[in-house]
C-alpha cells in the first residue's frame, strides 16, 4: 500500500488544538512520586565464591541474624524455599560457630518475604543461584544464523563483529552444524570482558561501537540453543544492557548540563523533580537520534530490547513513556515466537516498566496473558533435549518477576482477572504461588477459601501442596483473614494434609492451642514420622522464640502433653530450648501455674539424666535449672517460697548442684526473714525460720560430697544461730561431725583440721546447748580425734585441735559452776593429749624437731595468753619451754633448716611480762582491798588455773604421773 | 591554505519560513555560519568572497555511490534555490578570525518551493585570491514543514484495514498455495514523519509454519518517466511462529535522513510505499 508522508512541524503542534488527536499531557505529579526499591545486602553470592560458612554478622542473643541477610544454600536444586517447613516471623538465623551446640541446626530456618518488592537485585541472585550450577561445567551452544542485518545500518563501525571475536577466543572451537560451543565459564567471562569493553568505547566517545555491543548482546538472546545456560545468560546480558542504557542517560544527562549552560543538572536525587519541559532542544534530538538509531533495527527481539535499555532516556524526549507505549511493546513482544525468549523478555520489561511506572497494569497484564501461552505451549511440547521439569523451571524466574509485577499493589479487578487466568489454563504450583505471594495480602486473605478449595483441587503433588500452603501462611501472617471460618478451613486443610505451616503468632492465641489440640488428635493416630516430628518441633522452637508471652504459652494444657508425642530425645532438647529461652527472657517466676508447669518441663530434662549422661550435659541442665529456681520469686511471702523449694527439692533429687541451689536459697530465705523482722522474731517467724533450717538439715544429707555437705551445714548452722535456734544448730554441727566421722578420709585430714577448727571457732560463741552437757560437741571432736587415724601429721594438727578447744573453754565467760567444771575437764584432757602427742613424737625424736618444737611452743603460746598465771601453769610452761629450745638447738644442729628463735622469744616475753603482772597483783591482793576486784576481774581465769591446779595435783592418775615422770627423765637426758 | 565553512546549527536542519497567517507574514530562517580560513600566514589578502547557496534536485546519492545515474549537469538540475551573493570585495583578512554570512533560506526560484532533503541542500562558498579560488562546501539539511500534506487530506488519520490470504495474491509463483489469513490494520495511512508508523496485525491462521512477518518501507523515485524502487528499511515485526490470534503491532519509525516525505513536483516525484512480507517456512 502506498503511504503518503508528509512533515509536520508548526502546522502540527498549532493545529493540534482542532483536532480530536490529543497531546497527552505529562503528569507531574506522578512522576514525582519516589518509588524505593529494596536491595538486599548479600553476604554469599555464588559469583563471590563464598563458602557456606561465609560471614555471619553478629549474631543477636539467640543466634538471631540480620533480617536482610540471604542465607543461599548451594546444595539444593530447587528454589530456596522448599526447605524446611515452618515459618513465623522470626528473622533469618545462621549457623552458630559452636558446632557442638545442639541448637545449630534451628538456626538455619527461612525468612519469610515481607510484603515488600522484592528488587532485581536480589531475584538475579537467587535465579544464578538455582542455575548456575546446573551449567557449571557444561558447554554452551552459540547459534551460528547470522542474519545479513548484524551490522546493516551499523557497520560503518570498524572492527570484527562481536560474534568473530569470541568464535576466535573461544577454547574449544569445535564447529558444528549449529554453531560454535564454548564452556559457559567462558562465555560468562566473555560476556564480562564486553561489558568492560563497552565501558571503554564509551570513554573513548566512541558511541557506535557501544551500540554495536549492546545490539549484539540483544541478538545473542535470540539464541536458545542451550536452554539450560538461558536465564544466566539473560542476566547477563540485560546486565550490559543496563549498563549501555544507563550510559546513554549519563550522557544525556551531561549533555544536558553544558546546553543549559550548567543551568539544568540532573543528578540522582532530583531526577524525579526536573522539568523535563526545559531541556535544551540540542539535547532532545540528540536523545532522538539514539531512539531512531534503536528503531531501525531489523529484527524484532533486539529492537524491544534496545528501546527498553534505553527507556530512561525517554523523559529527555518529552515522551514520558505512556501506557501506550508500553502497552505497545507489550505487544510487539508477541511477535516473538521462541517462548524462552518471548518470556524473558516479557520479563525485561516488566521490570524496566515497573522501575519507571509500577502502577501500570495494563501492559502486564497483556504480558501474563501472553506468557501463559507460551508456557502451556512449552508445558505441551516440551523441549527436545529437556526434560520436561527442567524446561518448566527455566520459565520459571520469569513467572515469578511478572507476578510480582502485576500482584504488586494490585487492586481487586487486577487480581480477579489474574486469578481467572490462572484458573483458565493449564495449572501449574508457580502460578499459583507467586499469586498468593505477590499481590497484597489483604486480597489473597479474603480469598483464602477460594485459594484452599484451588490448592485442594489442583494439585496433587505432596510438594506442590505444602509449598502452597506454605505460601499461604505467610500471606496470611501479613494479613489474617477476618473471619474465622476462612482461618478454620486453613487450619483444618493444613491438617489434613499434614502439613503444620500456618501459625498466627500475635493475634490469637487461641489459634496456637487449637494446633496443639488438634495436633494431639493427629498424632494419637499415626505413627510417628520423623520428618514431621521434626517441622513440629521447629514449630515449637519458633513459636518459642517469638512468643510474646512466653509464660502463657507455656500455660497451655496442650503444650506439655504434646510433648509427651515427641521421641525422646527430641522431647529432651525441647525441654532444655525452652527452659534455656525462658530463662534469659523473663526476669521472675511468680506465677504458681507457671512454675508447675516450668517444673513439669524441667522435671522432663532431670528425668533423662542418668549414668549414660556426659558430664558437660549434666552441667549445662543443672545450670538452666539453678536458673530458674533462681528466678522464684514471692517477694514477702516466704511461705510461698518454701513450698516451692519443697517441691523443687522433690522433682530435682538427682542434681546436687540444684540440691545446693536449693539449700542457699532456703537458708537465704531464713536470712532474710532474719533481716525483715530485724533480729526480733515473732512466733510465726521464727517457726518460719525453724522450717527453713530443717529443710536444710534433710537436705544436706542428700549431697554426694562430703565436702560440701559439711559446708553447708555450716552455713546452715550459722544461719540458725543467728535466728537464735541452738537446738538446730547443734544438731546441725553434730550432722557435720558425724559426717566427718563417717566419712574419714586420711587424705583429707588437713581439710578437715581446718573444718574443725572452723567449727571449734564457730563454737566460741556458744560451746553447746545447755540443755545437755556443755561440751558435748567438743566432746565430739575429741572422739573423733581419739578414733581416726591421722596420719602423718596428726600430731600437729591433734595438737592444735587441742588447743583450740582450750582457747574456747577460756573464752567461756558465761558460766555456772557444772559448766566450768566441766570446761576445766576438758582443758586438762587437752592437755594431756598434748603430752601424749610430744611423748609419741618424742620416741622418732630426730625426724620431728619442727613438729615438736611446734607442739611445745603452742601450748606454750596458748597457756600465756589465755590462762592466769599460777605455780604449776609456770612450771608447765617452763618446761614446754625448755623442751622448745631443746628441740630446737637439736634440730638445728641436724638438719638444714633452721629454726627460727623468735618465736620462742616472744612467747617468752609474754611469759615474762604475764609473769609480772600476776606478781603485780598478787601482791595487791595481799593488800587485801582491791584483791576482791581483782579477782572478780580475773575471776574465770584465775579460777580456771586453780581448778586446773588441783585437778592436777588430786587427779593425777597413774598414767598421768607416769607420763610426766617419764618427760622429766627424758628431758634430763636429751 | 583551505577554506572551511561551518554552520551553526550543529544538526544542519533548517526549516524555511511559513506562512502562519493570513496577513502572510513570513518567518524567515536564516542560515547562518561562519567561514574559517585556514592558513600559515597570519594574514591573507584576497580578492573576494562569494557565497553560493543552491538547493535542488539530483539524482545521485551517496548511498547507491555509483550504481545509479551520474550527477545532472548544471543546467538540468531542477532549482528550487538559487543564492549568490558576494560576502567580501576583497582586502585582508585575518586568518584566525571567522567570517560570517548568512541568508535566509526560501525558495526563489520562479514557481518552485522547497521541499525537504534528504540528500541535502549546499552552500559552496567561493574564495578569490588572486587568480586562484578556494572553495568549500557544506550541506545542510531542509526540513520543510508541512511538505508533502495532500491538500485534499490534511493532516487527517486514514485508516486502513487489510487482509492478506490466498485471494489477494496478485501473482503467485507457487503451484499450489498454501493457506494462510492474516488481518490488520494500520492506523493511517496519511503520516506524519516525526510520528511513527502504527498499525496491527493478526495471524489467524497458517497451513505453514510463519518464519518472519516484516514491514518494509519502499521509496519510489520517478523521474523522466522511469520509475525506481528502494528499499529505505526493513522492520521485522514477528519472528517465528507466533501465536496465532494476537495483536502484533506494526510500529516504525521514519529513519530521519534516508526517508522524506512524499514529494509530487511536475518532473520528479518521490513517493512512499509500504511492503508486508511474509515468510513462511
Amino acid at each position: 500500500m502506498s503511504l503518503r508522508l508528509y512533515s509536520s512541524q508548526y502546522f502540527y503542534y498549532i493545529i493540534s488544538s482542532y483536532c480530536y488527536r490529543e497531546v497527552s499531557k505529562r503528569n507531574y505529579e506522578l512522576e514525582q512520586v519516589k518509588f524505593q526499591l529494596q536491595g538486599k545486602k548479600v553476604r554469599e553470592h555464588p559469583l563471590l565464591g563464598g563458602g557456606e560458612d561465609a560471614g555471619s554478622a553478629p549474631a543477636g542473643a539467640f543466634g538471631q541474624q540480620n533480617k536482610n541477610v540471604l542465607y543461599l544454600d548451594q546444595n539444593k536444586n530447587v528454589e530456596e524455599e522448599d526447605v524446611d517447613g515452618d515459618d513465623e516471623d522470626s528473622p533469618k538465623k545462621t549457623k552458630k560457630e559452636d558446632k557442638n551446640d545442639p541448637y545449630a541446626e534451628y538456626m538455619t530456618l527461612d525468612s519469610r518475604p515481607t510484603g515488600e518488592f522484592e528488587s532485581w537485585e536480589a531475584k538475579k541472585v537467587k535465579i544464578l543461584a538455582v542455575f548456575r550450577p546446573q551449567t557449571e561445567n557444561q558447554e554452551v551452544m552459540i547459534g551460528d544464523n547470522r542474519d545479513r542485518d548484524i551490522d546493516r545500518p551499523i557497520r560503518l563501525g570498524k572492527g570484527k563483529s562481536r560474534m568473530d571475536q569470541l568464535e576466535k577466543r573461544s577454547t574449544t572451537t569445535s564447529r558444528s552444524n549449529q554453531g560454535t560451543l564454548i564452556s559457559a565459564r567462558d562465555f560468562t567471562q566473555q560476556l564480562e570482558k564486553l561489558n568492560r569493553e563497552m565501558k571503554r568505547f564509551w570513554e573513548k566517545e566512541d558511541k557506535v561501537a557501544c551500540m554495536r555491543i549492546a545490539i549484539q548482546c540483544a541478538k545473542l538472546l535470540n539464541d536458545v540453543e542451550t536452554p539450560l545456560f538461558y536465564p544466566q545468560k539473560f542476566i547477563l546480558l540485560t546486565d550490559i544492557l543496563d549498563n549501555f542504557g544507563s550510559l546513554v542517560f549519563g550522557r544525556m544527562k551531561k549533555l544536558t548540563k553544558e546546553h543549559s549552560g550548567g543551568k539544568i543538572v540532573i543528578t540522582d536525587a532530583n531526577e524525579d523533580q526536573i522539568d523535563y519541559t526545559k531541556i535544551p532542544d540540542k539535547v532532545r534530538e540528540i536523545c532522538m537520534n539514539w531512539f531512531l538509531k534503536s528503531a531501525c533495527i531489523r529484527e524484532v527481539l533486539p529492537r524491544i530490547y534496545l528501546e527498553l535499555a534505553l527507556v530512561s532516556c525517554h523523559r529527555f524526549i518529552q515522551r514520558r513513556v505512556q501506557q501506550g507505549d508500553l502497552i505497545r511493546l507489550s505487544k510487539m513482544i508477541r511477535g516473538i515466537a521462541e517462548p524462552l525468549c518471548a518470556t524473558y523478555t516479557c520479563a525485561y520489561l516488566a521490570r524496566v516498566g515497573h522501575s519507571i511506572d509500577p502502577n501500570q497494569k495494563e501492559y502486564l497484564m497483556n504480558m501474563v496473558e501472553f506468557a501463559y501461552k507460551h508456557y502451556n505451549y512449552a508445558i505441551k511440547n516440551g523441549h527436545s533435549k529437556l526434560s520436561q521439569e527442567q524446561y518448566f523451571s527455566l520459565f520459571e524466574p520469569t513467572i515469578d518477576w511478572l507476578f510480582q509485577c502485576v500482584g504488586h499493589n494490585a487492586n481487586k479487578q487486577t487480581f480477579i482477572k489474574v486469578y481467572d487466568m490462572y484458573e483458565n489454563n493449564p495449572k501449574k504450583a508457580i502460578y499459583l504461588k507467586s499469586i498468593i505471594r505477590y499481590f497484597p495480602s489483604e486480597l489473597i486473605a479474603s480469598a483464602t477459601t477460594t485459594v484452599i478449595g484451588a490448592i485442594k483441587d489442583h494439585f496433587i503433588s505432596e510438594d506442590d501442596r505444602l509449598s502452597l500452603i506454605k505460601e499461604m501462611g505467610l500471606t496470611l501472617l501479613r494479613s489474617p483473614p477476618k473471619k474465622n471460618q476462612s482461618k478454620l478451613d486453613f487450619i483444618n486443610f493444613g491438617w489434613d494434609q499434614f502439613a503444620i505451616k500456618n501459625l498466627n503468632q500475635n493475634s490469637v492465641n487461641l489459634f496456637i492451642k487449637e494446633i496443639f489440640r488438634k495436633f494431639q488428635d493427629f498424632a494419637l493416630s499415626t505413627t510417628s514420622d520423623d520428618d514431621l516430628f521434626k517441622k513440629l518441633e521447629f514449630l515449637l522452637v519458633k513459636v518459642m522464640m517469638t512468643a510474646q508471652d512466653f509464660s502463657e504459652l507455656i500455660g497451655f494444657e496442650n503444650l506439655l502433653g504434646l510433648l509427651n508425642y515427641f521421641p525422646i530425645s527430641v522431647k529432651n532438647k525441647l525441654c532444655e530450648m525452652m527452659l534455656k529461652f525462658f530463662v534469659d527472657h523473663h526476669p521472675k517466676l511468680q506465677d504458681g501455674f507457671l512454675i508447675h508447669s516450668i517444673f513439669q518441663i524441667a522435671k522432663t530434662l532431670h528425668d533423662k539424666i542418668d549414668s549414660m549422661s556426659s558430664d558437660e550435659e549434666i552441667k549445662r541442665i543443672s545450670k538452666t535449672l539453678c536458673k530458674i529456681i533462681r528466678k522464684i520469686d514471692f517477694g514477702k511471702d516466704f511461705d510461698k517460697t518454701l513450698i516451692v523449694y519443697t517441691t523443687a527439692r522433690g522433682l530435682f533429687i538427682n542434681l546436687d548442684e540444684v540440691t545446693e541451689t536449693l539449700i542457699t536459697q532456703v537458708v537465704s530465705l531464713a536470712a532474710k526473714a532474719h533481716f525483715y523482722v530485724k533480729g526480733k522474731h515473732s512466733q510465726k517467724t521464727i517457726s518460719f525460720v525453724k522450717a527453713c533450717i530443717a529443710y536444710s538439715h534433710i537436705t544436706i544429707p542428700t549431697l554426694e560430697s562430703m565436702d560440701k555437705q559439711v559446708q553447708y551445714f555450716m552455713l546452715t548452722a550459722q544461719v540458725g544461730l543467728m535466728n537464735g535456734l541452738l537446738g538446730e544448730t547443734d544438731s546441725l554441727l553434730k550432722g557435720v561431725l558425724s559426717t566427718i566421722d563417717e566419712n574419714f578420709d586420711q587424705k583429707k585430714v588437713n581439710q578437715i583440721a581446718d573444718t574443725i577448727l572452723n567449727i571449734l571457732g564457730f563454737l566460741v560463741i556458744v560451746p553447746s546447748n545447755p540443755e545437755t552437757s556443755f561440751f558435748q560437741l567438743v566432746e565430739g571432736i575429741l572422739s573423733l580425734l581419739k578414733n581416726h587415724e591421722w596420719g602423718s601429721t596428726q600430731h600437729i594438727l591433734k595438737t592444735k585441735i587441742h588447743i583450740e578447744i582450750e582457747v574456747i573453754v577460756s573464752y567461756s565467760v558465761i558460766g555456772n559452776e557444772e559448766f566450768k567444771r566441766e570446761a576445766t575437764q576438758l582443758m586438762d584432757y587437752c592437755f594431756d593429749q598434748i603430752l601424749e602427742s610430744i611423748e609419741k613424737l618424742n620416741d622418732v625424736k630426730q625426724s620431728y624437731y619442727p613438729e615438736l618444737f611446734q607442739i611445745c611452743i603452742l601450748a606454750a603460746n596458748t597457756l600465756v595468753q589465755n590462762c592466769a598465771i599460777s605455780k604449776k601453769i609456770d612450771s608447765f610452761v617452763n618446761k614446754m619451754f625448755k623442751m622448745a629450745d631443746g628441740y630446737l638447738t637439736e634440730n638445728n644442729k641436724v638438719s638444714g633448716e633452721k629454726i627460727n628463735r623468735n618465736v620462742i622469744n616472744l612467747t617468752f616475753e609474754n611469759f615474762r611480762k604475764k609473769k609480772e603482772v600476776f606478781a603485780a597483783q598478787q601482791q595487791n591482793q595481799t593488800s587485801g582491798a582491791s584483791a576482791q576486784q581483782q579477782m572478780q576481774q580475773q575471776p574465770p581465769r584465775q579460777s580456771v588455773s586453780q581448778q586446773q591446779q588441783q585437778p592436777q595435783m588430786q587427779q593425777m592418775n597413774p598414767a598421768q604421773q607416769l607420763a610426766q615422770a617419764m618427760k622429766q627423765r627424758q628431758m634430763m637426758s636429751s | 591554505m583551505s577554506l572551511e565553512i561551518k554552520l551553526d546549527r550543529a544538526s544542519k536542519f533548517y526549516e524555511p519560513g511559513v506562512i502562519i497567517d493570513i496577513s502572510k507574514i513570513m518567518l524567515q530562517e536564516k542560515v547562518t555560519g561562519y567561514i574559517t580560513i585556514i592558513d600559515s600566514q597570519s594574514q591573507i589578502q584576497h580578492s573576494g568572497i562569494v557565497v553560493n547557496a543552491e538547493g535542488y534536485m539530483d539524482t545521485v546519492s551517496i548511498i547507491r555511490g555509483n550504481i545509479g545515474r551520474p550527477p545532472m549537469k548544471d543546467e538540468d538540475r531542477i532549482y528550487f534555490m538559487k543564492k549568490k551573493f558576494t560576502l567580501s570585495d576583497g582586502g585582508k583578512l585575518n586568518t584566525s578570525t571567522p567570517i560570517p554570512f548568512e541568508f535566509i533560506l526560501e525558495a526563489n526560484e520562479k514557481g518552485e518551493s522547497l521541499i525537504d532533503a534528504y540528500v541535502g541542500y549546499e552552500v559552496q562558498i567561493t574564495l578569490n585570491k588572486g587568480g586562484k579560488t578556494l572553495k568549500g562546501n557544506e550541506k545542510f539539511y531542509c526540513a520543510v514543514p508541512g511538505a508533502g500534506i495532500d491538500t485534499t487530506i490534511g493532516r487527517r488519520d486514514m485508516p486502513k484495514e487489510f487482509a492478506i490470504s490466498p485471494d489477494n495474491l496478485e501473482a503467485s509463483t507457487l503451484k499450489s498455495v498454501p493457506k494462510f489469513k492474516f488481518e490488520g490494520q494500520i492506523y493511517s495511512v496519511n503520516c506524519a514523519f516525526q510520528e511513527p508508523f502504527d498499525g496491527y496485525i493478526i495471524t489467524r491462521d497458517s497451513e505453514y509454519v510463519i518464519k518472519s512477518i516484516e514491514v518494509q518501507l519502499v521509496r519510489v523515485e520517478t523521474f523522466e518517466g522511469k520509475t525506481f524502487a528502494t528499499e529505505v528499511q526493513n522492520i521485522q515485526v514477528a519472528d517465528g511462529d507466533v501465536i496465532r490470534d494476537m495483536e502484533i503491532p506494526l510500529y516504525m519509525l521514519f529513519p530521519k535522513i534516508y526517508s522524506c516525505p512524499t514529494v509530487i513536483h511536475a518532473k520528479f516525484s518521490v513517493i512512499n510505499l509500504i511492503h508486508q512480507r511474509l515468510t513462511l517456512d
